[in-house]
């Protein structure tokens, strides 16, 4: 085995995990908290990239401006989707299948609307320069670094916030109580509209992460949604720090899988992961068994 | 429902609830319902399993949707208030089961029960106040709750609610996973709650002989309906209940 | 005009698809995000199966990857539908324990997304990627189907078989048990219905289906690339159903028109952009339809025939009469064995939930004929034991015996087939079946209801759910709701509703029922028709055990009662006398 090979890898496995926790841990607090399979979460991640792009090339914003307008534009399509859509839906209680497929023909519509007003092409965001780092035998660069801090900042405040905050233990006690939550005057509104701010922040830093350091596509988000729900899958739905490792395990895993499997078999690993967990322990590996 | 004295004084109510229908969906749980409550005062709820005692408190509190019928809290009707709202009027709820946050610490839970209180200062004064109520939570504000035994955590569920200085406290079965003896001093506490603050209480429970040593009046609700309304004394004495459940 | 052609047979493509999972999605109510990959399975096994041999193309160099078994298209049509049938068992059977709606969902999603992968990954089977050509198209003798206008008709065709066959299954018992599972397996299990066979062969027949047209598709186009079986394709199915109307298969053929015209439509107006656009249209038109009429354009029931005013439920029986139903209807015979055993016996039953004993050697017996009641305070185990007892729940330990035969620890299903059945609290009618069809689910023995028999005996099965009707209706006259028989039982009131389900369990024939609260829920107004209905199934000889919490009911429905406390049998005995006994009252209500 060769050792230079595997740090590498390890490496970049921290790197592509790192993003994968915040994915999973973005992901996870919405599924937790409302239980609705939030596949339109990808537009968010799509729509914060293509408005930072937009901002820098058209309206020649600086480069953290439009990383601003990035946030901005995700934050508000979360937002949108869950005011205008589910919660009157939940109001006339809609069936979790017919909220689902909301969802899902919203996750059809935006990326084609994306590829109508922008064209098909990749989209690139003028970015600062990333000159590479060497530790070692080992090479990063700069924008990866940034992606692992960035990433752990934010994953620790959101967990900080949840366990040490009031507000933030107001979130955890509808999830395992709702009818005492109920009962002690928690707003259900509220803590639904602040999950997905939080929620559709996050995910929205992801996309913006991933477009600074390459292009930004309409089809960009499904892939993220979708890896972010294994990873919170895989952790435990419920538990933030738990969403956080099982995209880091993700992220180590699929870069490790280069040294034996071809890489087009990336996928096919993480998704026949998704399959298999869902056949034989649907409750997720770190997670308690269903009621 | 034929007139009855009681009528009269329902104009002076803390909780007047006249001609109260609810239900869930097509079922209907209540059916032409009408109970109110006096400033001050403890009275139960009696009734069989699934008479639908829980649900004309929840229906109270603005949980349940009303079908028809006219609820009047503090003088003004609430029909069209939220829970949440009726939490800022004066009116707490403690389910019958899980009445706590099992996985939170006492004082966690206490923070919780006062959920529309903005004051951090007025939340550590609340907290004091239920402390002084129940010694055994002073002592272990940093426990987790879930580890509490029932009687116990009956007793953090009475703090939770009183943390939100409710006018009306609606206790569900607070008898419930509670031993015989401890079910004596719980309601003794309520009782004495109920005096010292100046507070109403509404109780639904199961334990008939022991519920109507407390309450001012009864009511006994069968299939959905008030079959009776008596003082707590007339309902101590009686002997025959079968018929009534 | 080949390009209209082409245009109507990828329309066909898409109602065929839409049809078949319909049938999944609609009529069971099992979500499906992979239906393209079995469109896929059939293409690729089509392909496979028909193109020529190695040997044929001349030897392995020149040959390259495109080779097969060099079959007919027809056995490969065939051979095609079965792969892809079997595929789907092969995933349906453990998906079945996922009872929670979204685990599917999810699962199906994995399985969509690692096929499709897969299909781009395993050169030597699909030939990777750029997947595989030269598939030889159909032909009849010495004419070649190749041209538009000419597989048009093979298409046609095979929609046309598609859109009767789904008709055909979906509208039978056998349908009609799919209808109910969508929503109660236990309540069709309950019946004497076995819960996970029907689905498993909804999900398999669908799937052959689709593999069918894959097959089709792969001799018209003459290649089968995995880009075609993606995720995108399997939700634009999905939307074609979902708009047109789940349940409805007119629905989906409306819908496939609609959404199969968009793209050829749209490249009129604005060219190339034509299939984001498409997208953007039925995506948008799922959310909108989702948020404003979620049953779609054409809700299920509506066909036709409502347009010309029919009713629902067809030609219209004659309504019987209470005594003519209660004529016909069986009588339990009572026996003649003076020394027979009590027709169920309970033996020390036990059980514990973690530490908590909720059942603590319970021992007690029904009479033949009798109605029983089970009550006691809170916390007695009257619930409990009666789940016990119906099979619900196991027992940790004791023994039930129905007629002398050991029955404990036996599903539900295979008590309603020994003669026991039970009703549920929350009632659990279908609602969106009417009273009818509810009752009809009742009846035992049916031909129509296994698949097998529908299939091979079509017109036995039809004779026979003639008399099924029959009962059916003679059940619910008994019970005085024959005049609701076509209403859907969502429109009913809940008082008919809880008569609706002691209709079906009369319908079972079986002469244990066992009624859980029968009364709860059902406003004073609608209680005494509950409680002469119960009437009925005593006079026809049922032996009758229910639960039921309020005291007063108890003394208008029960001959004799078992008071329980503490999991454990204080008393037996008429109810009379267990009112008169002192200490009950103090256990019931405190000292």
């Amino acid at each position: 085995m060769d050792l230079s090979l595997l740090a590498q890898l390890t490496v970049s496995g921290i790197v592509v995990g790192s993003a994968y926790a915040l994915l999973g841990v973005s992901f996870g607090i919405i599924y937790a908290t409302t239980k609705i399979f939030h596949l339109a979460h990808a537009a968010a991640y799509a729509g914060a990239a293509y408005a930072a792009v937009w901002a820098s090339n058209s309206l020649g914003l600086p480069f953290l401006a439009a990383l601003v307008v990035g946030l901005a534009a995700g934050v508000l399509l979360g937002l949108v989707t869950e005011i205008l859509f589910y919660r009157p839906m939940r109001k006339r209680n809609a069936t979790l299948l017919t909220i689902f497929l909301v969802s899902l023909g919203i996750s059809v519509a935006f990326p084609n609307l994306l590829q109508i007003v922008f064209g098909p092409d990749n989209q690139t965001l003028p970015r600062p320069d990333n000159p590479t780092i060497a530790i070692g035998s080992v090479t990063a660069s700069r924008h990866d670094v940034v992606t692992v801090l960035v990433a752990w900042t934010l994953i620790t405040l959101v967990a900080t916030f949840v366990v040490k905050t009031r507000f933030g233990r107001s979130i955890t006690a509808m999830r395992t109580n709702p009818t005492m939550a109920e009962a002690v005057g928690i707003d259900s509104k509220l803590v639904y509209t602040v999950v997905f701010v939080i929620g559709s922040l996050l995910v929205a830093v992801a996309g913006l992460l991933f477009t600074t350091k390459g292009v930004a596509t309409p089809t960009m988000g499904l892939a993220p949604t979708l890896t972010g729900f294994i990873a919170a899958f895989l952790g435990g739905i419920g538990s933030q720090w738990g969403a956080a490792l099982g995209g880091l395990l993700l992220g180590l895993l699929s870069s490790w899988s280069a040294l034996f499997l071809q890489a087009d078999y990336g996928p096919v690993v993480v998704f026949g992961a998704m399959f298999l967990i869902l056949l034989v322990r649907p409750q997720g590996l770190l997670g308690k068994a269903a009621a | 429902m034929t007139h009855t004295s009681s009528d009269d004084s329902a104009d002076s109510a803390l909780l007047s609830a006249r001609g109260i229908t609810a239900g869930y969906g097509k079922r209907r749980v209540l059916s032409d319902v009408n109970i109110h409550v006096l400033p001050a005062e403890v009275v139960g709820v009696l009734g069989h399993n699934g008479a639908g005692k829980t649900t004309l408190l929840k229906t109270l509190m603005r949980m349940v949707a009303l079908i028809e019928g006219e609820i009047n809290f503090h003088g003004k009707s609430v029909n069209r208030l939220s829970s949440v709202q009726m939490v800022r009027e004066g009116m707490s709820i403690t389910p019958a089961t899980t009445p706590i946050f099992r996985d939170l610490t006492v004082f966690q839970n206490l923070e919780l029960g006062a959920s529309g209180v903005k004051d951090k200062g007025e939340v550590r004064r609340r907290m004091d106040e239920v402390f002084e109520i129940f010694p055994i939570l002073a002592d272990r504000r940093t426990s987790i709750a879930g580890r509490f035994s029932g009687g116990q955590q009956r007793q953090l569920s009475l703090g939770i609610a009183l943390m939100a200085h409710p006018t009306l406290m609606l206790l569900d079965e607070p008898s419930l996973g509670i031993s015989p003896a401890v079910v004596e001093s719980t309601f003794k506490i309520i009782k004495d709650l109920a005096r010292e603050r100046a507070m109403s209480v509404l109780v639904v429970e199961q334990n008939v002989k022991a519920i109507t040593a407390i309450v001012d009046r009864v009511y006994v609700l069968r299939n959905g309906a008030i079959v009776l309304e008596e003082s707590g004394a007339e309902a101590h004495k009686r002997e025959v209940w079968w018929d009534l459940f | 005009m080949s390009y209209y052609a082409d245009v109507t047979i990828s329309i066909l493509i898409l109602m065929t698809l839409g049809v078949s999972l319909n049938l999944l999605l609609g009529y069971a109510g099992r979500v499906s995000m992979a239906h393209a990959i079995f469109f896929g399975i059939g293409g690729f096994a089509a392909a496979r199966l028909t193109l020529p041999t190695v040997d044929e193309l001349g030897g392995v160099a020149t040959a390259g990857l495109q080779t097969g078994a060099s079959w007919h298209w027809f056995p490969a049509l065939i051979a095609a539908m079965v792969i892809a049938f079997l595929a789907a068992l092969l995933i349906s059977i453990p998906a079945v324990r996922l009872v929670r709606g979204e685990y599917l969902i999810l699962l199906t999603l994995a399985f969509q997304l690692v096929s499709n992968q897969l299909m781009g990954v395993l050169d030597s089977v699909t030939g990777g990627p750029y997947g595989l050509s030269g598939v030889p198209p159909i032909g009849f003798g010495d004419t070649i189907l190749i041209r538009p206008e000419q597989f048009i008709w093979v298409m046609l065709v095979a929609a046309v078989l598609a859109i009767a066959a789904c008709w055909g299954i979906g509208e039978s018992p056998f349908g009609r048990l799919l209808k109910g599972l969508r929503e109660h397996d236990s309540a069709v299990a309950s019946l004497g219905k076995n819960p996970v066979v029907p689905e498993l062969l909804a999900f398999s027949v669908s799937a052959a289906i689709a593999g069918g047209v894959g097959a089709l598709a792969a001799f018209y186009y003459g290649s089968v690339v995995p880009s075609n079986y993606t995720l995108t394709y399997s939700i634009f199915i999905i939307s074609v159903v979902v708009l047109g109307g789940l349940g409805n298969l007119w629905g989906t053929v409306v819908g496939a028109i609609v959404l199969g015209s968009l793209e050829p439509l749209l490249r009129e107006v604005v060219g190339d952009s034509a299939i984001p656009w498409q997208a953007v249209i039925y995506g948008a038109a799922l959310v909108i339809m989702m948020r404003l009429r979620p049953e779609g354009i054409l809700p299920e029931g509506f066909g036709p025939g409502r347009l010309i005013g029919r009713r629902r439920g067809g030609r219209s029986q004659l309504v019987p009469t209470e005594q003519e139903a209660l004529d016909r209807l069986l009588h339990v015979d009572p026996g003649t064995d003076p020394d027979a055993p009590p027709i169920v016996e309970v033996f020390d039953l036990q059980k514990s939930f973690g530490g908590l004993t909720a059942v603590n050697g319970a021992s007690f017996s029904l009479q033949r004929g009798q109605v029983t009641a089970l009550i006691g305070p809170n916390g007695a185990g009257k619930t409990t034991i009666f789940n016990m007892i119906c099979g619900t729940l196991p027992a940790d330990s004791g023994r039930v015996h129905l007629r002398g035969a050991d029955v404990t620890g036996k599903p539900a299903y295979d008590l309603a087939k020994k003669g026991l059945a039970r009703s549920f609290q929350d009632v659990r009618v279908f609602q969106r079946l009417t009273a009818l069809e509810n009752v009809a689910m009742g009846v035992q023995d049916q031909p129509g209801e296994s698949f097998a028999r529908l299939l091979l005996t079509p017109f036995a099965v039809r004779k026979a759910e003639r008399r099924v009707k029959q009962k059916a209706l003679d059940c619910l006259a008994l019970l005085g709701i024959a005049e609701r028989a076509h209403d859907r039982v969502n429109d009913l009131s809940y008082g008919d509703q809880k008569l609706v389900a002691i209709a079906r369990l009369l319908a079972t024939d079986c002469d244990v029922l066992l009624l859980d609260e029968p009364t709860s829920g059902v406003d004073p107004a609608s209680v005494e028709k509950v409680i002469s209905g119960i009437g009925r199934l005593r006079d026809l000889g049922h032996t009758v055990c229910l639960v039921e919490h309020s005291v007063h009911f108890v003394q208008r429905l029960a001959d004799r009662a078992v008071f329980l406390d503490q999991g454990t049998v204080i008393a037996e005995g008429t109810v009379d006398e267990l009112m008169e006994r002192r200490e009950l009252a103090d256990l019931y209500f405190g000292t």
